[in-house]
């Protein structure tokens, strides 16, 4: 490939945070200072932890794609950039998951369904 | 009037695409990995902090050792130093020398405002007994708090060492590349706290 043509071919994703992006910078910075002062507030009420708990994971992460997407500018970068960055997420997820039924099940006693492996 | 004393440079051209990562440098895309892998030492220590804690039926409550007012505000500057973080990246794509220092040094003072809420933390816990060896909470907290405190004293030095050279007239060419790879760090710093706010300070 030409670099003519990488160039062209790379045009509609070239939208770099060269352009002014000062508005949703703004817009960002309020909303994660509004979901931070929820979160808290939801840490003082009476609600059942449970529920607590999956409210505040599902703020915390939203933030976190914010600062990821706008301030990081992943959403301005090429599609394999923003592979690069949460690919490896799902796989640590996974490993999450294991390790931690592992650790339950070693905490209750009972044995893991793939001990005799 | 010399080349330095000058307010304002030309705005930096943007780099070329390549196939594969678009505008996105090396220097960026190595960033981008070395954060990857940042963030899972950090997410081992959660998982870590997790598992003990699901394990224990005497974990006390969060809100009921840790001043939580204190640390929302410690949260609130860390959001606002990126905020500050991509001001200063907006007038090094403009080529604004003066306020691309101005910036970066408001953004570092955020970090250092953070870093005397966290001494200032430690000391008070420790003198309310909640110290390292003294239970898995204590010990969970500080490994991770402490990390990511390292993290943020990094991330200031990082962000004084790059004001200093845009002060010299380097780091806007190349589209702000730097400048722009500084702040990847920095929103990293701010994107694990917002993390580790929520899982170890506000999680009931």
């Amino acid at each position: 490939m030409t670099e003519h043509a990488v160039a062209v071919h790379a045009a509609p994703e070239m939208q770099t945070p060269h352009a002014d992006h000062r508005r949703d910078y703004f817009r960002i910075f309020w909303v994660l200072l509004a979901l931070t002062i929820l979160e808290v507030g939801v840490s003082y009420t009476k609600i059942d932890k449970r529920i607590i708990s999956a409210v505040m994971i599902a703020l915390a992460l939203s933030k976190a794609s914010f600062v990821g997407l706008y301030y990081m500018h992943l959403k301005y970068e090429k599609r394999s950039l923003l592979w690069l960055a949460f690919l490896p997420l799902p796989l640590a997820g996974f490993y999450a998951v294991f390790l931690m039924l592992d650790a339950f099940n070693l905490l209750r006693g009972v044995p893991v369904p793939w001990a005799h492996l | 009037m010399s080349a330095r004393s000058e307010a304002t440079y030309a705005p930096a051209p943007a780099p070329h695409a390549d196939p594969t990562f678009g505008t996105a440098t090396t220097g960026k895309v190595g960033m981008w990995i070395f954060l990857v892998t940042d963030a899972m030492t950090f997410g081992g220590l959660l998982l870590a902090y997790g598992i003990l804690r699901a394990g224990n039926k005497e974990w006390p409550a969060p809100t009921s050792v840790l001043g939580i007012p204190f640390t929302a505000v410690m949260t609130f500057v860390l959001i606002v130093s990126s905020l500050t973080m991509v001001l200063g990246l907006d007038e090094a794509k403009k080529g604004n020398r003066l306020g691309t220092v101005k910036w970066l040094l408001a953004t570092a003072g955020g970090g250092i405002f953070f870093l005397c809420g966290q001494v200032y933390e430690y000391r008070h816990l420790i003198h309310e007994g909640f110290t390292l060896p003294s239970g898995n909470f204590p010990a969970t907290f500080y490994v991770i708090t402490s990390f990511h405190g390292a993290h943020v004293f990094t991330g200031v030095c990082y962000l004084i060492l790059t004001a200093f050279g845009v002060w010299r007239g380097k780091h806007l060419e190349n589209g702000a590349n730097f400048v722009e790879i500084t702040g990847l760090f920095w929103h990293f710093v701010d994107l694990v706290w917002i993390l580790v706010f929520t899982l170890v300070y506000l999680i009931p």
